[in-house]
């Protein structure tokens, strides 16, 4: 029983990095309906980052984590300025699905040449590294983990509940045509998601590092894992990206302590086929939506 | 008229370029690195050395290219082979199999003596088949392949690394053991030969569990291995993965020995996981990293001394793993043509399958028409993870 306490509590830790993936896919989805599959990719490259400016800087966790959100909410503003809006005004959904492919390769290409082939970790932010809870050995850094998503949760939830900016954003969401017709520059909004993510992004990077190794080559499994998630949870949905990214990292977690991996990953997929099955818009998706 | 001539106008610029281009990336493609004069007796002996310069097995790679020229420099600072000095014409494969491929191609067609590489198990596969019939003879410098015909695989098994272990355990009193390796050809191989080597050595192999090389966390694979209450962990993986799996033994506090594979012998594997190292972390190594134990009379002894020493003048560091079996595969081959009647492949393959105990820096060859690898357990004994460094703590 201790033991699969502490196999969830390590899903759930390795969920809410998906879960911050699945929220920045969804958040710009819902803004531009743009599927940026390079979401996951920012992760790495934030957390290869989050090492540089510690190792730099020595700052301690809590500025790491606001440093490298300030940058990454700078770096894809810019993604989307250069990149993304003026392919949008070209090319067709499908077309755009290509390009953030290759934005995916082009920050993995990046960051083979910038740092190499080697991995990269961080020490734990908090010591001790470890602590038992009821018998529950849990890492402290999954605290940290935790506590980055109830943050970006709970932000996202005022911001778009409780704001004006979040009025219009929802808005835009709902029909972007509608509202550039009532005055609202779509373009800006846009943007804004875009920022969002990305300091989503960089606050899941410079998390997670100090729990394994990153290196050029973990940006597919990241932009893989977080994009089912956003599917699961229904495209668009930020509550849905949450449960989405959750569920997937707990039966990746559970089903790996009792089966070898490669059956482990077949298994949790085919428990999320038959969700999208049983729900095809994901679990918290428009029906509408995937009908049109 | 006027459309095909517009037509040819706008494709002429296209084709130059990309013929350009073509012949650009050729030129970087592959490289002569030691000059030597073509035609009559004293032309030189050209070796193709295919190896990963750039991408995910570069680590491995630019050591082995290193090993390849320091060998290369060291035969022909003895007079070359039968008065022919040795040159090397690299070529990098980009970490790629169908790179390796390509290069491969190329540098049959320049006509190479002999071809050493490339990096890793993939691309040495995607080769063999090509060069595995009729030649040139090809020294892999990979050891997870199984070689015959023309091709041979260089270091030791990984049946003999997994045998060194386990018998190094049983002789410590360990008798239980849990294995964890990943999914990908070389982590799957190495959980095999564990396991058999564990029972042909009267070791209990508590559990076996496995996880994906791109984890990110290991620690529901080590709590399934830890409930089977082992006095050791086999971790079979390389590089990253492998500090994926020493953090999360970190994390969950456990206290056992721990081995891992050869592939990890590299000074920056070590100061990337030196906040996490295990109290013992047990690498099974060829004689280039225990050699120093060695009396002064062995005759592998000085070879070794000047291998290291010219290695770390030239380069500033310590070799790791990738050197050794580069530096090897040179002077094997040089050594098989130094007693073959000409320099075609088949000669070149039957002098190669004569050398009996020729002493290389990884250990001492005993080829034969079966044995294209002629290293055994012997050539490995079972060193220790510490401070940063490789120590030897016996056989």
């Amino acid at each position: 029983m201790t033991g699969l306490a502490q196999t969830l509590v390590g899903g759930l830790a390795v969920g809410s990095v998906y879960a911050l993936i699945a929220l920045g896919m969804s958040l710009i989805y819902s803004m531009s309906r743009v599927i940026n599959l390079a979401q996951g990719a920012f992760v790495v490259l934030a957390a290869l980052t989050a090492v540089s400016l510690k190792n730099a800087l020595g700052v301690n966790p809590v500025l790491l984590l606001i440093m490298t959100a300030i940058i990454f909410a700078v770096v894809l503003a810019v993604v989307d300025q250069v990149v993304i809006r003026p392919a949008t005004k070209r090319a067709t959904p499908e077309r755009m699905l290509l390009i953030t492919v290759g934005l995916l390769q082009a920050v993995g290409g990046f960051l083979l040449i910038v740092y190499g082939n080697l991995p990269y970790t961080l020490k734990a932010f908090s010591q001790p590294s470890s602590v038992t809870l009821l018998g529950v050995r849990v890492a402290t850094q999954d605290f940290w983990i935790f506590g980055v998503l109830l943050l970006s949760v709970l932000a996202l939830w005022f911001l778009l509940q409780r704001t004006g900016l979040g009025l219009t954003m929802r808005a835009t969401a709902q029909d972007p045509r509608a509202a550039a017709l009532m005055g609202v520059n779509v373009d800006r909004v846009r943007l804004m998601a875009f920022s969002m993510a990305g300091a989503m992004a960089a606050m899941a990077g410079a998390a997670i590092v100090p729990l394994t190794f990153l290196q050029y080559d973990t940006v597919v499994p990241y932009a893989v894992n977080g994009f089912i998630a956003a599917v699961i949870g229904g495209l668009g949905s930020a509550t849905g990206a949450l449960a989405g990214g959750l569920l997937l990292g707990v039966l990746e977690g559970v089903f790996s302590r009792y089966t070898p991996a490669s059956t482990a990953e077949v298994l949790a997929i085919g428990v999320l086929i038959v969700v999208l099955l049983v729900r095809p818009a994901g679990l918290r998706g428009k029906v509408e939506e995937v009908r049109r | 008229m006027y459309r095909p001539r517009r037509h040819l106008t706008r494709k002429a610029p296209t084709t130059v370029g990309a013929l350009a281009v073509l012949m650009l990336a050729s030129a970087c493609g592959s490289q002569t690195t030691s000059g030597g004069s073509g035609g009559g007796d004293s032309s030189p002996y050209t070796f193709g050395v295919v190896t990963s310069q750039t991408g995910g097995a570069s680590q491995l790679g630019v050591g082995e290219l290193r090993g390849a020229q320091l060998a290369a420099d060291f035969v022909n600072g003895k007079g070359g082979v039968n008065g022919h000095k040795i040159q090397i014409e690299s070529a990098d494969d980009q970490s790629q199999p169908n790179q390796a491929l390509q290069q491969t191609r190329n540098l049959i067609a320049k006509k190479v003596t002999a071809l050493v590489g490339p990096s890793v198990v993939a691309n040495c596969n995607a080769i063999a088949p090509f060069v595995k019939d009729n030649g040139p003879v090809d020294y892999c410098l990979s050891p997870g392949i199984d070689a015959s015909g023309f091709v041979w695989s260089a270091s030791a098994k990984t049946d003999a690394l997994a045998e060194e272990t386990m018998s190094y355990w049983k002789n410590k009193g360990i008798t239980r053991v849990a294995i964890i390796n990943t999914t990908d050809a070389s982590g799957t191989d190495g959980g095999r030969a564990a396991n058999e080597a564990a029972q042909k050595a009267g070791v209990t192999v508590t559990a076996q569990v496995t996880y994906e090389p791109a984890a990110v966390s290991a620690t529901a694979q080590l709590q399934q291995a830890m409930a089977s209450n082992p006095q050791a962990l086999v971790v079979w993986s390389t590089g990253t993965p492998v500090g994926v799996a020493l953090k999360g033994i970190q994390q969950l506090g456990i206290d056992l020995p721990v081995m891992t594979t050869d592939g990890n012998l590299a000074g920056a594997f070590l100061e990337r996981i030196a906040d996490y190292t295990p109290k013992t972390l047990l690498i099974p190594a060829t004689r280039d990293f225990w050699w120093e134990t060695l009396p002064k009379t062995d005759p592998a002894y000085d070879l070794e001394q000047q291998y290291h020493d010219a290695y770390q003048q030239k380069y500033n560091e310590a070799p790791d793993f990738g050197p050794g079996v580069g530096y090897d595969a040179v002077l094997v081959l040089a050594e098989a043509l130094k007693h073959a009647k000409s320099t075609s492949a088949a000669d070149i393959r039957t002098a190669m399958e004569s050398i009996d105990g020729f002493p290389g820096v990884v250990g001492t060859y005993h080829m034969s028409p079966d044995d294209h690898r002629g290293l055994t357990v012997d050539d490995v004994a079972m060193v220790q993870a510490e401070n940063g460094k490789f120590t030897y703590v016996g056989k």
